[in-house]
């Protein structure tokens, strides 16, 4: 609201009073930044602490915690697993997700609405609920404890962040365009490849990064699926605090926050350079 | 198809007629891998485990005794009403503060607004288990919070493990389903129409309650109702920061999964939990488009 330009014997003192309103406003949105923000920067000095305790302020500095995070097993083995994992989910994700955008921008009404209704549903839906049907059926399966089990269940985890991204894009994409190169007698897939996947790039980037995110998050399915051999670092790191205060946490949530604000940079960057 | 054909009005009809099974060919292949599978890795094992929840049960009881179970112990339904009542609670926290933040978002010009975004949006894109830790080292008896309030002279607090220590996890991790929708409906909100109710006399005060406040209402419900829905299935942080006394439902029926391999039992409260999710949301999401529609009805 900015303030009436109408009267101008009360604007003065109306506009002093909407100053005043500004500076709480902000001051108050100041306040939620902090809180939001400063939990996760306070991890930082507690994963260079020399005790084995969560206690603060961390008393001596130590690079024990991520000695302990690269060579122990339960820890880089976890780390790995995760990262190999989240990376096939990704993969197989964008391309269904991508798939299922298209599909789905081209329906319309209440076909339209059903499908993605469909699709979307895993992001709504509590995954205590999907992980004991899914944990059951990848049981009788033979989908536990391995790599397979956990890439096809966080798929589905995956897909919708996809489809959401990508098929805001395509809202905004011009479809004459792909009329064109069907008419100049481009296959459906040359359409493809030369015309609509260089305009939504960013949202696949932004996309691969969701899905990455969400697979490599995931704790629940991630806890039913799991097995002795195959314990995904969330998995490890809620048990760890959980369990036993074992500050390699601190510097295997540092390590997080650094790689995810550098991906994040990265596909923000990505988005710029589009106009974005 | 209308509008291909009002796109391309030197195309004699003929083209038309073999474009348009060829279009619904190609968007039925597109779609037939991803329904498939999420009909076998999906959709399959939520059927099962509803079937589960009536066939999975003890010898000789009837098919609803699982359910039967689970409304008579009163242990559950403590938890069920508890559960209730944190998602409610999380719910009001997270309106109160996002109605505020996105309207600072709506007036922050550039640089600003994008700032605010990305602040609003951080708890998606930092691990869950990172951000419940975070709170951890705050809260605890020898943590961040207590040696602040030390310096100031204040005695030390317990928050940790209580309900408090989860509503406030729990707003952080959902306050962006909070502002988002919010922030949609303010934008859309035409600023003559405040324009006009102050030149017509109004004080703020009036303009905001009886002008902006009903015109954001949509996306305040459809808001609420999204952070409502998301805190009925939250585990990881009434597990991290709440007690073992404060259980909430997801955490239940993960125990009884992995401790007790009561597959009966867990299937009947998973299935509870999904149809009381389907029923909140379709009531709300009707109620929003009633709203929507009454708005969009309303004169120019």
């Amino acid at each position: 609201m900015s303030p009436p330009m109408s009267n101008h014997i009360t604007a003065p003192k109306r506009r002093r009073k909407s100053r005043i309103g500004d500076w709480a406003l902000f001051g108050f949105a100041g306040i939620v930044a902090i809180t939001l923000i400063a939990p996760l920067l306070i991890i930082i000095p507690m994963s260079f602490s020399d005790a084995q305790s969560f206690a603060f302020p961390p008393r001596g500095l130590s690079l024990r915690w991520y000695e302990n995070l690269f060579t122990e097993e339960a820890w880089y083995r976890g780390a790995l697993q995760s990262v190999g994992i989240a990376t096939l989910v990704t993969i197989l994700s964008l391309v269904l997700g991508t798939m299922a955008a298209l599909g789905v921008s081209r329906l319309k009404g209440f076909t339209q609405a059903t499908i993605s209704a469909l699709i979307l549903s895993p992001m709504i839906l509590p995954t205590v609920v999907s992980g004991v049907g899914i944990y059951a059926v990848f049981l009788k399966w033979h989908l536990t404890a391995n790599y397979l089990g956990f890439v096809l269940a966080h798929t589905a985890l995956a897909v919708p962040f996809v489809l959401t991204t990508v098929a805001a894009a395509l809202k905004t994409f011009d479809r004459t365009l792909e009329y064109a190169a069907a008419s100049c007698g481009a296959t459906p897939m040359a359409t493809f490849v030369h015309v609509t996947l260089p305009c939504i790039r960013p949202a696949l980037a932004s996309g691969a990064l969701f899905a990455f995110i969400a697979s490599f998050d995931e704790v629940v399915i991630a806890q039913f699926l799991g097995g002795p051999e195959l314990k995904t670092l969330p998995v490890q790191m809620f048990t760890s605090v959980y369990v036993d205060s074992d500050p390699t946490l601190a510097a295997a949530s540092t390590v997080i926050i650094a790689v995810t604000s550098i991906a994040i940079f990265i596909v923000m960057q990505a988005n710029r350079r589009r106009g974005l | 198809m209308a509008e291909v054909i009002a796109r391309m009005p030197l195309e004699s009809d003929a083209t038309h007629r073999r474009a348009a099974p060829k279009l619904r060919i190609t968007r039925t292949a597109l779609l037939i891998p991803v329904l498939l599978f999420f009909a076998a890795f999906f959709f399959y094992p939520l059927l099962t485990m509803m079937a589960r929840s009536v066939t999975d049960v003890p010898e000789g009881a009837g098919a609803l005794s699982n359910f039967q179970w689970f409304f008579t112990e009163e242990s559950n339904l403590r938890i069920f009403g508890r559960t209730l009542t944190t998602a409610a609670r999380v719910t009001v926290f997270c309106v109160l503060v996002a109605y505020p933040m996105a309207y600072a978002m709506m007036r922050a010009r550039g640089a600003w607004k994008l700032a605010i975004l990305g602040v609003v949006l951080l708890p998606f894109w930092i691990s869950t288990v990172v951000r419940n830790f975070a709170w951890v080292v705050i809260l605890q008896d020898r943590g961040v919070l207590n040696y602040l309030l030390g310096l100031g002279g204040v005695p030390a607090i317990s928050i940790l493990g209580t309900k408090t220590a989860v509503t406030i996890g729990m707003a952080q991790v959902l306050l962006p389903f909070a502002v988002l929708p919010i922030y949609n409906a303010m934008q859309r909100i035409d600023p003559n129409l405040i324009r006009a109710a102050l030149m017509l006399g109004a004080r703020p005060t009036v303009a905001f309650l009886k002008v902006f406040l009903p015109l954001s209402a949509p996306g305040l419900i459809a808001g609420a109702l999204l952070v409502f829905v998301l805190s009925l299935g939250f585990y990881l942080t009434p597990a991290m920061l709440g007690s073992a006394q404060d259980a909430m439902f997801a955490q239940i029926i993960f125990r009884q999964i992995s401790e007790l391999l009561a597959w009966g039992r867990s299937s009947a409260m998973a299935t509870i939990l999904l149809l009381t999710t389907i029923v909140i949301l379709t009531v709300g999401s009707l109620l929003t488009r009633g709203m929507r529609n009454r708005s969009a009805s309303q004169p120019e």
